[in-house]
C-alpha cells in the first residue's frame, strides 16, 4: 500500500482556485461575472495565505519538518506554493489586463483609464486627501504597524539633495473605488490608482524620486487560524503559545523594485524573499465586488427557484398533511429553500407542535429563521438551538443573534470546544391523535436564506420514525446529554462515519472480487484523507468503477496505471458553489444512496460533528441519481488526470450541469 | 395503563439514565433513551459518601434531564430513582436535598427488595417461559455495579432472597490495591463466601435447574462474548475467565475493545457468574438485557402486571413464617376471619387493597415471635416481621406489618410509642384500622384450637353483630374478644358484639 501516491493538499487547493480564475475566460460566463471570478480568486488567495500558508510557516518556525502524505515537508510545500502562486498571479494579471479590460471597454466600462483622471481630481481633494497621513521613516520613527490587507505606498523623496523615505497608508475607511459616469461610459477608478496619480499633491514640498505600492498579508487571529488549519497546528500545538501574533506571511508589491527596497521590506517585516510577490498589476481586486451596472446581459440570467411540480399541486395542503404519505426533497438553489422556511413557519404557528430543535452554523442577517424561532419560543414552544460559534469570520454576528434567541426563551447550546458542529438538521415534534410525531429536516447546506441562492444543496424532509429517533439522539449528543447511542440509519462523525464509508467501499470491493459489479459515485467538496484514498485505490485495483465529483481539493491521484485506472475525478465550477454531498454505492443492485454534510477529509471525519443519512425513498434515490448523472455528463467540468486538471473545451454554446439543471429542474422533479 | 408520556430517571452507580416513553393502548414507544456516565459508585463504594464534586456533576446532568421534562410537559408524570450508590452513601440526605434544590426534581431512593422486585417483574416479562422455569427451580442473579442480588424461586415460593454488596465496581474498588495478576483470587474468595451463605440459608439448591442473569453487567458481558442467542454458556464464560483473570486491565481493554473502566470490572463479573453456574452445576444461563430504566418505566407506568400479586406475596410470607415454626393453623384461621371482616365491613373501614395486604401479612406473622419466647412474643414477632426481605414488599408495607404485629396485643399501645406519636395522623389511622380488625380476628381463635369454624357478620345502626359458629363453647375467645374489641369501637365508632352459635344445635 505504501506505493500509493497522493496530491498535496495546498497545491491541490491552489489548482482549485486556478479553476475559479479560469472562469474569467469562460465564454459562457457573462462579463461582469467573469470579473467577479478574478476578485474571488484574489480573495480566496488572501484567505489561503492568512490561514494555510501561515500554518505551514508556523510549522517551519517550530522546526517541524515531517513530510505530508505527498512526501513534501512544510518548507518544500511553501516553496512550491510560492512558485505556483507567482504563476497564477501572472495569469490573473494577463486575464484582467488583456482579456477583460478590452471586453469591458467595448461595453463602455473602463477601469483606471489615464485619460479621465481630471474627472476625479475633486474626489481626491475632497474625499481622499483629508484622510491621508504620510509617515516619515527615519531612525527615530520606525515603520508603524500596518493592518492586514491594507494598501500602502512606499515613497522615496528628495529635498535639498537629501533622500527621505515615507510611507502612505490607504486608510480602510476609504472606499476601494469610485465610479463616475462620463461620456455615457461607466468609469471606475480604484482609490489606490487615484492616490498614485496624485501622489505629488500629498508630498508637495518634495520631489518624488521613486515609489511603489505594497500590501501585507498577516496570519489570521488564532481562533480563525485554528479552525481552518487544525491539521497543521495539531503537530505543533505546544509551540503555539510562543508564536508571534499577526506575523506577516506575504508581501505583494505592484511593480519590479530595486533590491535595495526588497531588502528594506525583508528587514521591516521580518519576512523572506519567497514571501514577496511582484504582481505587476493591481494588488487589490476587492473593488470588483462593489461594481454595479444596469445592463442585465452583463450578469447571469436571473432565475426564480422552483417549487417541485407535485408540491405545487398540493401547495394549499399543510406540510404535515403532505408528509404523512410523502417525503419532501429537493435541490437548492434550483428549488426554493423558502419551502423549508414555510415548513418552519407552519410548525411555529401550529398549536399541536410541542418542540423544535435546530442546528445553526452560519445564518444570514435579518434571518427569517431566527425570527420564527424567537416567535416559537415566545409562543411557549420548547425551542432548542445548537449553535456553532466557530464558523469562521462570523463569530460576532453569531453571538448577537444567539443572544436574541436566548432572550426569547430558546435553549441555546454552543456545541463543543474541540468539535465543530457541521451537521444541519431540524426536528419538529407534533402531537397528533395523542401520539408524538417527529418531523425531520436534514440538509447538506446551512439554514441561510442568502447562501441558499448560491450554494447547491440537498434538502430532505421526512416523518420517518427511525430518522426522528436518531436525530433526537444527535441533538442529545450535541447538547451534551450523552455520547452513548446506537446509530442505524444515520452515521455521524466523529463516531462512525469514517468506518461506514470504509465498509461501504469494502462491500463494493468484496462484490467485485466475487465477479459482480462494483460501482461508486461520490459527489463532494473536497477529498483529503489517506485512509479513504487508499481504500479507493484498493477498490480501483479490485475493479470497482469509481466516479468522483470533487469540486475542490483532492488528495487522490486518478488514472494511474496499477493504482487508480478505474477512478475518474471531475470538478464542476460554475455560477453556483457546488456544495451537496451525494453518495452512491451499487451494492450488488441494491443501489444505496446517501446525503451528507461531510467531505471526505480528516477534519470532517475526526474533528467535526457531521451526518451521513441513507435515503430509502425510491423517488428520492432516483432524483439524486439523476443529479449525479447530470454532473457526470457535464462537458464543461474539469477532469483530474494524475496530477493535472484537464481544461474543458468550451465555446459559447457549451452548457454545464448547472445551466441544465436550471432549465430542466421541473422535468427531473 | 393510561395513555400518555412518562419519564424515568435512574441514578445508578456508574451512570445516570433517562427514558421517556409514550404509552398508547398499552403499547410502549420509547421516545428517548439517554445514558450519561457518572461514577457515583466510585465515591460511595470507596469513601462511603458522595463528594461535592460528584453531586455537582450529577446536578448538572439532571438539570439537563429536567429540561426534557419541560419539553414533554411531564413534570407530573415522572419518577427519579436512586439505587445503591446513593442508598449506601452516608450523605444520601444531603445529596437528595442538594439535587432537589438545584433541579427541582423529586428523587426517591429505592429499597433493595423493591429494586429486586421490579427487576424480577422485568425479567418475568422478558424471558420466555419464565413461569415454567420458575416452577422448575430458578436462580435469578442481578449483577450491577453496586450489588449482587440473588433470588431463588421454586414452585410458587421464594426459597431465598438477598442482596449482597458485591457489585462489580464495588468488588473492583475493594480489591484494587491487589496486584492485578492475583486480584482474581480475592474475587473468588468473595464469591466463595456468598455461595457459602447461600448454601447455609437454602438447603434446596439441588432443586435449581435454571439460572437467569441480568443487570448492567450483562451488557458488558454480551459485548465481549457476543452470544448468538440469549444464553451465555459456562464454557464460553470459563474460557473468557481463563484468558482475563490475570491480565492487566490495559491488555483486556485492547483485546476486547472495551473501555478501561469496563476492563476493570469484567473480571469480577465473569467470576461471579461462572461461580454461580459452577455451584448449580449448570451449563449456562439465560440473560435479559432489558435496562433498569426500561424495567422501572414498565413498573411505574403499570405496564407490568403480575397475576394475583397479593396472593404470591402472601405465599412468600407464609413460607417465611415457616422458618419460625409458625402455628399455621392459627395463622390461617386468623387470616380467614380477617378476610371475612374486611369483606363484610367495607362500608365501615374503607380500606384499600394495599392495606388489606398489610392486614393479611400481619395475620400470618403476628405470633411468629413465640419461636423466640412466649413472654413478650409480640415484640419478637415485631422484629421478625421487620426483617422480612421479599421482593415486591416495600419497606413501608413491612413497617406497617411489623407495627400491626407489635400492637396486636393489648399490652402494647400506639399511644406509648414515641416514634408513632409523631407520625402523620393518616398513617396512625391506617394502622389503627388494621390493628382493630387483626385483634378481633385473633381473638376469634384465641385458644389456637380453631373452635370457631366460621363467622357471620351483620351490620346494624349501632352494632356489628358477629355470630361465631363454634364446635364447642369458645370460652377463651369470648373473653379475649371482650378485651380486644375496644380498639374496634374506638376506631370505627361502632361496637362489635360476639354471639356464639354452636354447630351442633
Amino acid at each position: 500500500m505504501s506505493n500509493f501516491i497522493y496530491n498535496n493538499r495546498e497545491l491541490s487547493w491552489l489548482d482549485f482556485n486556478y479553476r475559479v480564475l479560469k472562469q474569467a475566460i469562460n465564454p459562457t460566463v457573462p462579463l461582469l461575472e467573469k470579473l467577479k471570478f478574478v476578485a474571488i480568486h484574489a480573495s480566496n488567495l488572501d484567505e489561503f495565505f492568512m490561514v494555510r500558508v501561515a500554518g505551514l510557516k508556523d510549522q517551519v518556525d517550530a522546526g517541524y519538518d515531517v513530510a505530508d502524505i505527498s512526501m513534501r515537508t512544510p518548507k518544500q510545500q511553501l516553496e512550491e506554493i510560492s512558485t505556483k502562486v507567482s504563476s497564477q498571479v501572472k495569469t490573473r494579471n494577463d486575464i484582467f489586463e488583456n482579456h477583460l479590460k478590452p471586453q469591458l471597454k467595448s461595453k463602455r466600462i473602463l477601469i483606471n483609464p489615464k485619460e479621465y483622471l481630471s474627472q476625479v481630481e475633486e474626489i481626491f481633494y475632497l474625499e481622499i486627501l483629508p484622510v491621508l497621513t504620510p509617515v516619515a521613516l527615519n531612525n527615530i520613527n520606525k515603520i508603524p504597524f500596518i493592518q492586514n490587507l491594507t494598501s500602502v505606498f512606499f515613497v522615496e523623496l528628495e529635498k535639498d539633495s537629501k533622500l527621505f523615505y515615507s510611507i502612505l497608508i490607504i486608510p480602510g475607511v476609504l472606499p476601494k473605488s469610485f465610479k463616475i459616469k462620463y461620456k455615457k461610459q461607466s468609469v471606475y477608478y480604484t482609490t489606490n490608482y487615484i492616490v498614485e496619480k496624485f501622489l505629488n499633491k500629498v508630498y508637495t514640498n518634495y520631489n518624488i524620486k521613486r515609489y511603489f505600492l505594497f500590501r501585507l498579508t498577516r496570519n489570521a487571529d488564532l481562533p480563525i487560524h485554528q479552525e481552518l488549519s487544525e491539521d497543521l497546528l495539531e503537530a505543533i500545538e505546544h509551540y503555539l503559545d510562543m508564536r508571534k501574533k499577526s506575523n506577516v506571511v506575504r508581501l505583494e508589491i505592484d511593480r519590479e523594485v530595486d533590491k535595495y527596497f526588497i531588502d528594506k521590506m525583508i528587514e521591516y517585516f521580518d519576512i523572506e524573499q519567497n514571501d514577496i510577490y511582484i504582481t505587476n498589476g493591481l494588488i487589490d481586486f476587492s473593488f470588483i465586488f462593489n461594481m454595479q451596472e444596469t445592463k442585465k446581459s452583463l450578469y447571469y440570467e436571473s432565475f426564480k427557484p422552483a417549487v417541485p411540480l407535485w408540491l405545487q399541486k398540493i401547495e394549499k395542503r399543510s406540510f404535515f398533511e403532505v408528509l404523512k404519505s410523502n417525503d419532501i426533497f429537493f435541490i437548492r438553489p434550483y428549488h426554493d429553500f423558502k419551502l423549508i422556511i414555510k415548513f418552519l413557519e407552519e410548525a411555529v404557528l401550529d398549536k399541536n407542535v410541542l418542540s423544535l430543535k435546530i442546528t445553526l452554523y452560519r445564518t444570514n442577517d435579518d434571518s427569517k429563521i431566527i425570527e420564527l424561532l424567537e416567535k416559537a419560543a415566545k409562543n411557549g414552544k420548547h425551542v432548542s438551538v445548537v449553535i456553532e460559534l466557530k464558523a469562521r469570520f462570523d463569530e460576532e454576528k453569531n453571538v448577537e443573534w444567539a443572544k436574541r434567541l436566548e432572550n426569547a426563551g430558546c435553549i441555546v447550546t454552543y456545541g463543543f470546544l474541540d468539535l465543530k458542529i457541521h451537521a444541519k438538521c431540524m426536528l419538529v415534534v407534533r402531537k397528533e391523535a395523542n401520539k408524538l410525531v417527529r418531523y425531520t429536516h436534514i440538509s447538506t447546506g446551512n439554514y441561510n436564506e442568502k447562501t441558499a441562492l448560491v450554494y447547491t444543496d440537498i434538502d430532505y424532509l421526512t416523518k420517518d420514525e427511525l430518522t426522528g429517533q436518531e436525530i433526537i439522539n444527535l441533538f442529545n449528543y450535541m447538547m451534551g446529554y450523552s455520547d452513548i447511542f446506537e446509530w442505524q440509519r444515520i452515521k455521524i462523525s466523529p463516531k462512525n462515519l469514517r468506518d461506514s464509508i470504509i465498509n461501504l467501499i469494502d462491500n463494493e470491493i468484496k462484490n467485485t472480487k466475487k465477479g459482480k459489479k462494483g460501482r461508486i459515485i461520490a459527489k463532494l467538496n473536497s477529498l483529503y484523507d489517506k485512509q479513504i484514498s487508499d481504500k479507493l485505490y484498493e477498490a480501483s485495483l479490485a475493479g470497482v468503477k469509481i466516479d468522483l465529483i470533487v469540486r475542490g481539493l483532492c488528495s487522490l491521484v486518478p488514472k494511474v496505471k496499477n493504482m487508480s485506472e478505474n477512478i475518474t475525478v471531475k470538478s464542476i465550477i460554475g455560477r453556483f458553489l457546488e456544495h451537496a454531498r451525494i453518495l452512491y454505492f451499487y451494492d450488488n443492485g441494491n443501489e444505496r444512496m446517501f446525503i451528507s454534510t461531510a467531505d471526505w477529509m480528516v477534519r470532517n471525519f475526526d474533528k467535526r460533528i457531521e451526518i451521513l443519512y441513507e435515503i430509502h425513498n425510491f423517488k428520492a434515490k432516483k432524483f439524486l441519481k439523476s443529479i449525479l448523472n447530470i454532473n457526470l455528463s457535464d462537458k464543461t467540468a474539469w477532469e483530474l488526470v494524475k496530477y493535472t486538471y484537464k481544461k474543458p473545451h468550451l465555446d459559447n454554446t457549451s452548457i454545464g450541469s448547472q445551466e441544465l439543471l436550471l432549465k430542466s429542474i421541473q422535468k427531473i422533479l | 395503563m393510561k395513555n400518555g408520556i412518562f419519564g424515568i430517571i435512574n441514578i445508578g452507580s456508574s451512570a445516570i439514565r433517562m427514558q421517556i416513553s409514550e404509552f398508547k393502548n398499552s403499547k410502549e414507544r420509547i421516545l428517548e433513551s439517554i445514558v450519561t456516565p457518572v461514577a457515583l459508585g466510585l465515591d460511595t463504594f470507596e469513601k462511603g459518601y458522595i463528594s461535592l464534586e460528584k453531586a455537582k456533576e450529577t446536578a448538572q446532568i439532571l438539570s439537563k434531564f429536567a429540561k426534557k421534562l419541560d419539553e414533554y410537559k411531564i413534570w407530573g408524570n415522572y419518577k427519579a430513582i436512586c439505587t445503591s450508590a446513593v442508598r449506601d452513601a452516608q450523605n444520601k440526605y444531603f445529596f437528595i436535598n442538594y439535587i432537589n434544590a438545584k433541579t427541582q426534581l423529586d428523587i426517591e431512593i429505592i429499597e433493595e427488595t423493591h429494586e429486586m422486585y421490579i427487576k424480577y417483574l422485568g425479567i418475568m416479562h422478558d424471558i420466555k417461559n419464565f413461569d415454567k422455569l420458575s416452577q422448575e427451580g430458578l436462580l435469578l442473579a442481578y449483577l450491577s455495579s453496586g450489588s449482587l442480588s440473588l433470588s431463588i424461586k421454586a414452585g410458587d415460593v421464594d426459597l431465598f432472597n438477598s442482596v449482597f454488596n458485591s457489585g462489580s465496581l464495588r468488588q473492583y474498588l475493594l480489591f484494587k490495591d491487589i496486584n492485578s495478576s492475583i486480584r482474581f483470587k480475592a474475587y473468588e474468595e468473595q464469591m466463595g463466601k456468598i455461595i457459602s451463605t447461600l448454601k447455609q440459608n437454602c438447603n434446596e439448591l439441588s432443586k435449581i435447574k435454571h439460572m437467569v442473569g441480568c443487570g448492567s453487567s450483562i451488557n458488558l458481558l454480551v459485548k465481549v462474548l457476543k452470544p448468538k442467542s440469549n444464553k451465555i454458556t459456562y464454557k464460553a464464560l470459563n474460557t473468557l475467565y481463563k484468558s482475563i483473570k490475570s491480565s492487566e486491565p490495559q491488555a483486556i481493554s485492547q483485546m476486547y475493545s472495551i473501555s478501561l473502566n469496563d476492563a476493570n470490572i469484567i473480571v469480577p463479573i465473569v467470576c461471579s457468574f461462572s461461580y454461580l453456574l459452577k455451584m448449580l452445576n449448570l451449563d449456562g444461563f439465560l440473560f435479559s438485557n432489558a435496562t433498569f430504566p426500561n424495567q422501572l418505566m414498565n413498573y411505574y407506568s403499570k405496564s407490568f402486571k403480575e397475576k394475583s400479586v397479593n396472593k404470591k406475596i402472601l405465599n412468600q410470607v407464609v413460607a417465611y413464617s415457616k422458618k419460625y415454626n409458625n402455628d399455621l393453623k392459627h395463622a390461617k384461621k386468623v387470616l380467614h376471619f380477617a378476610n371475612r371482616l374486611y369483606n363484610q365491613l367495607k362500608n365501615i373501614h374503607s380500606m384499600s387493597q394495599k392495606e388489606k395486604m398489610i392486614l393479611d401479612c400481619a395475620c400470618v406473622l403476628h405470633d411468629v415471635g413465640y419461636y423466640i419466647g412466649v413472654n413478650n412474643h409480640h415484640q419478637h414477632s415485631y422484629y421478625i416481621a421487620k426483617s422480612i426481605n421479599i421482593p415486591g414488599i416495600d419497606k413501608e408495607i413491612i413497617d406497617y406489618v411489623a407495627a400491626s404485629v407489635l400492637f396486636h396485643r393489648n399490652k402494647a399501645k400506639i399511644e406509648s410509642e414515641d416514634e408513632l406519636l409523631s407520625a402523620p395522623i393518616e398513617k396512625i389511622l391506617v394502622l389503627k384500622k388494621i390493628i382493630a380488625l387483626l385483634k378481633i380476628a385473633d381473638a376469634l381463635d384465641a385458644s389456637h384450637m380453631q373452635i370457631i369454624e366460621d363467622i357471620d357478620i351483620e351490620v346494624s345502626e349501632n352494632q356489628v353483630k358477629i355470630t361465631a359458629i363454634a364446635l364447642k363453647i369458645p370460652f377463651l375467645e369470648e373473653l379475649t374478644f371482650k378485651n380486644k374489641s375496644t380498639d374496634f369501637l374506638e376506631t370505627f365508632g361502632i361496637e362489635p358484639k360476639l354471639y356464639i352459635k354452636l354447630k351442633h344445635e
